[in-house]
């Protein structure tokens, strides 16, 4: 479809799916846009602009929002003057950027919204057997974060992109290789490579019990919802969203029945024509790992005799032995279930296969595997939904990535360098994950909480990361995804945002404040560098500093702005006389300051 | 996502109203109650006794208990089944309220995943990456003269580009430790647990001109818009916190009986327009199909809280209760004993306007939607099936919000009203 045609059809009123048709991927006209994004509230938006001027972010304007989707840090100093001196220079920063660790940690969260695996509201592992005495948030954080340490691991290193479904090899600290007996050595690094040891196929996260722990199959469902999911999240195909023939469902009453029906039945094989032989990859997995059963079994150190198993042990469960530490959520010898069930052979859209290692090999050569990443990708860094981008940019973007040899890094950089991410708006809002690692860069607070004193050792989750937390913390009140009942981010600026980052803000600067205040010498303190011996002497050199490392913005000392925060720290003088907590409501005013959270 | 730039803009528009007061006509408000996982409706909304196609809750019956019978039973017009030993509260509850309520059978949802499901049931539309659902839309809709358009206490609640108007409450009560800002959060050994300041109230007023007096510095765009109306919201929430943190209780999830004791204060409050709450159970019964008495049990317990709730409050009147489940059970159980999944439901609505005593909609012998008339609900051969988004549209219609604007095209589900 051609991109002028599409431009044309912009209006304020258009249908909000197709906004993202009008956002110029190359072009740079105002109607190319994301203007009309979605969260426009206000009367201002009624009408496109009608001057060019402010279309597109400045240099700096670019370097802060490109720096902070990258790395979830804002620019330095040196690095925001480098931009200004050299818009040019932005290209080379961002290439640096991407190779630096906070990089790897975004990739992180970029992945867990893809997987939706950081789970921590639904029921853990337990805590008992081998893993007695461990606390259940690092059970949480070493099962979820396997998986994502796998595609940091590839991304980083530069391999291609495919190597997360064909990797022969994964990442574990030493509570995962505990739970599943995997090689480790406990003198190495705390996350090591290592390899599954049960006979499964390498295949990348496909052999990540991790991600069948997170979609456990019911017994009588036989892996379909994780075949969807399979395609769902690496083919973009969600077979669960084509429409059901109601009037053609058929009522099946034993396997057999649902088999012949699922096969044959008009209303049931446009789905499961496609579905089930990619679910017939799965059956060396077992369908559910059930915590309660665990610890049941575990308490009695697995030694099942004497007990009702069906008492302890749910269908579908598998083996009494295999639920006792480590962990057996592999038998190559179930691999061909499918075929005593009569249910159609393992293949990927009518490629035939045999094991998950040929379903991973047929994903990254299925071209909608390139695309299906660029969708994902630019979904997530433009914070845009992925399924209304503009087909003509997720292609070019893909065409990008195969071209590369799937570097995603490279794909990355062409994302955040595109007129589509430099697009002055819609603004981006920071997420939840950006905004705590900046602050913790600026002021070196870490938002930690803990489970409340008194909890039973096999509940208790022990230190929490209050940003990254749903159970415990205020991530999905600051605009993050549970993964389970909030499958999606909120882009949107929000009452509960702004309250968790007022909370957050003003605990950050209460402990910043005290730090830098009982430090003696400027050059070692975080913020409050440039302040006199006399802190209750407001110098405007400390507020310029501070508009500068808190929102990357360079002003004068009689700039407006800071004029407004010299009120701040004097009406917090005259309230209380106290210079610390003055500071202390300067810094949460710019932490929290709109230019800030809005980029 | 097929809703409408134009709808976002209209419903916004209450938003930047915030706290203008009320207008004149009262609009109706609204409650969503989600029985999130699929329940079996052949337990009580759409029996199927007798008949060989639906293995129904008699298949559970225990010989040696002579009280445990299952039976249809009408209350004041309204048939719904039974089981005095097994399930008394759905007795109880439609002899006291049958005259407010109207069941709706034969939903016609199109999909069997729980999330695809859910996303239809509550949106409308057909998409794995949810729009504003029902209690956003019409909360973000009237919102003005409240803190919040709407409330979310159950986590499900999908606000989509309308969220600047809600807000939600978090898995275990989070929100109240935001509200008050000298509400302790436990530290790890280790780290001080007492903070050295703590904003009070001049410094929080502070920061909110400060961060007005900032905003009007950003260029006009939907984010900063957004941003203004989120801000105002956060305000007013703080200042009418009292409601919500002596019902929240910080470390705990919200139980349905705490929802719903805040959902009625809420409401006569006048702090959000709509609420959405779930009934904190497991309907998803693979394996274990026999629990949906005790499921049924146990919600229509507490519904039967939450409109006496209403009623005292007088709220009844203006105050329509939507109960609903993505989806139903299979028709027969799978080799487990549980049912998996079948994609039509029913939803059982609660005053609010509700012609009370009614059974709308129907199914044929294996639990599929059979076509109605769409303006009456009643069975018609030569009508329509009614499926999710033809009844969503028509609850948005009768909670004076355009249904075209969300759900474009479709034709609203009229019954019962």
């Amino acid at each position: 479809m051609a991109r002028a045609s599409l431009m044309r059809g912009w209006t304020c009123a258009t249908p909000l799916g197709r906004s993202w048709r009008g956002l110029g991927w190359s072009g740079r006209s105002w109607r190319g846009l994301g203007w009309i994004g979605l969260g426009c509230v206000g009367s201002a938006c009624m009408e496109p602009p009608t001057e060019p001027q402010g279309a597109w972010l400045t240099p700096v304007e670019h370097a802060v929002r490109a720096s902070l989707t990258v790395r979830g840090l804002r620019p330095s100093a040196a690095e925001l003057t480098t931009v200004q001196q050299d818009p040019a220079a932005l290209d080379g920063l961002i290439s640096t950027w991407l190779t630096e660790p906070a990089f790897g940690e975004v990739v992180r969260d970029l992945h867990a919204e893809i997987l939706r695996i950081r789970v921590d509201t639904v029921q853990q592992f337990p805590a008992r057997g081998l893993l007695r005495g461990v606390e259940l948030g690092q059970i949480n954080r070493s099962t979820t974060e396997a998986p994502l340490r796998l595609i940091e691991a590839i991304v980083t290193e530069g391999r291609p992109y495919t190597e997360i479904l064909t990797a022969d090899w994964i990442l574990a600290d030493q509570t995962l290789a505990t739970i599943y007996g995997l090689p480790y050595d406990p003198e190495g690094a705390q996350w090591q490579r290592t390899w599954w040891t049960d006979g499964r196929p390498a295949a990348g996260l496909l052999s990540s019990s991790e991600l069948y722990h997170r979609y456990p199959s019911n017994g009588s469902n036989f892996h379909r919802g994780r075949a969807n999911v399979i395609a769902s999240t690496f083919l973009c195909d969600d077979i669960g969203q084509r429409p059901i023939a109601v009037e053609d469902t058929p009522v099946a009453t034993d396997v057999a029945d649902v088999v012949e029906a699922l096969s044959h039945d008009p209303g049931c094989a446009g789905c499961h024509q496609a579905l089930e032989p990619i679910a017939s990859f799965l059956w060396g997995f077992k369908a559910v790992l059930p915590p309660k059963s665990m610890a049941a079994y575990e308490a009695i150190d697995c030694e099942v005799e004497g007990y009702d198993e069906q008492e302890l042990l749910p269908p579908a469960a598998g083996f009494a032995e295999d639920l006792c530490y480590p962990l057996r959520l592999y038998h190559p010898a179930e691999e061909r279930t499918w075929e005593s069930l009569g249910l159609p052979a393992p293949a990927l859209y009518g490629r035939p296969g045999e094991r998950i290692d040929d379903l991973g090999r047929m994903i990254t050569e299925d071209p909608r595997f390139a695309i299906c990443t660029a969708r994902r990708f630019a979904g997530y860094l433009l914070q845009a939904d992925p399924e209304t981008l503009d087909h003509a940019m997720v292609t070019e973007l893909a065409e990008s990535l195969v071209a590369s040899g799937f570097d995603a890094r490279a794909l990355i950089h062409r994302i955040v360098t595109s007129d589509a991410f430099r697009a002055a708006q819609p603004r981006h809002v920071l997420r939840p994950e950006a905004y705590a690692r900046s602050l913790e860069a600026l002021t070196g607070f870490v938002w930690l909480g803990a489970h409340a004193d008194g909890c039973d050792p096999e509940t208790c989750w022990g230190t929490v990361d209050l940003a990254n937390s749903d159970l415990f913390g205020f991530r999905t009140l600051a605009g993050g995804m549970d993964g389970i009942q909030r499958t999606a981010p909120t882009h949107v600026p929000t009452p509960s945002k702004h309250l968790v980052w007022v909370r957050l803000a003003s605990e950050a600067a209460d402990a910043v404040v005290d730090a830098d205040l009982a430090e003696p010498d400027p050059s070692r303190r975080r913020l409050l560098r440039a302040l006199g011996p006399d802190p209750a002497h407001p110098i405007r050199s400390q507020l310029v500093a501070l508009q500068l490392a808190i929102l990357s913005e360079a002003v004068a000392p009689d700039d407006v702005q800071i004029l407004r925060l010299e009120a701040v720290f004097a009406e917090a003088m005259a309230r209380h006389g106290d210079p610390a907590r003055a500071w202390k409501l300067v810094i949460t005013a710019l932490l929290t300051d709109p230019r800030g959270v809005l980029l | 996502m097929s809703w409408s730039r134009r709808a976002v803009l209209a419903a916004s528009a209450s938003a930047l109203g915030v706290l203008a007061a009320a207008g004149p006509t009262r609009r109706r408000r609204l409650i969503v109650v989600l029985a999130d996982g699929g329940w079996d409706v052949s337990y009580v909304f759409d029996p199927k006794p007798g008949l060989a196609t639906v293995e129904g809750p008699e298949v559970d019956r225990d010989p040696g208990d002579r009280g445990d019978v299952e039976a249809l039973q009408t209350f004041s017009g309204l048939t719904v089944q039974v089981n005095e030993a097994r399930r008394p509260a759905v007795s109880a509850f439609f002899e006291a309220w049958a005259h407010r309520c109207a069941v709706v059978n034969g939903i016609f949802v199109g999909s069997i995943g729980h999330h695809l499901a859910r996303v239809r049931m509550l949106t409308g539309i057909a998409s794995s990456h949810p729009g504003p659902d029902l209690a956003q839309i019409v909360g973000a809709s009237h919102a003005s003269g409240v803190a919040v358009g709407c409330v979310d206490l159950s986590g499900f609640s999908s606000p989509g580009p309308l969220a600047a108007t809600s807000i939600g409450v978090g898995a275990r009560s989070q929100l109240a430790s935001l509200l008050d800002p000298a509400a302790p959060i436990p530290r790890p050994a280790g780290l001080p647990s007492e903070r050295s300041w703590i904003p009070d109230a001049a410094d929080l007023d502070a920061l909110t001109s400060y961060h007005h007096d900032r905003l009007a510095l950003l260029p006009p765009g939907p984010g900063a818009a957004d941003l203004g109306v989120a801000l105002e919201r956060a305000e007013a929430l703080r200042d009418r916190s009292d409601t919500l943190t002596s019902i929240l209780q910080p470390g705990r999830a919200p139980t349905l009986p705490g929802q719903i004791d805040l959902a009625v204060a809420l409401l006569a409050e006048e702090l959000c327009h709509t609420v959405f709450l779930d009934t904190a159970e497991g309907w998803d019964t693979h394996s274990d199909t026999v629990s949906q008495h005790g499921l049924f049990d146990r919600t229509f317990t507490q519904l039967d809280r939450l409109v006496r709730g209403l009623r005292s409050a007088s709220l009844l009147d203006d105050t329509l209760v939507v109960v609903l489940s993505e989806m139903t059970r299979a028709p027969v159980r799978n080799v487990q004993g549980g049912k998996d999944h079948w994609p039509h439901t029913s939803a059982l609505l609660i005053g609010g306007g509700t012609v009370g005593g009614q059974v709308l909609g129907h199914t044929d012998p294996w639990l599929q939607a059979l076509p109605i008339d769409l303006q009456t609900g009643l069975p018609d051969p030569g009508g329509v099936r009614l499926d999710h988004a033809s009844f969503l549209a028509g609850l948005l219609e009768r909670l004076d919000v355009d249904p075209g604007a969300w759900i474009p095209g479709v034709q609203p589900w009229r019954g019962a009203c």
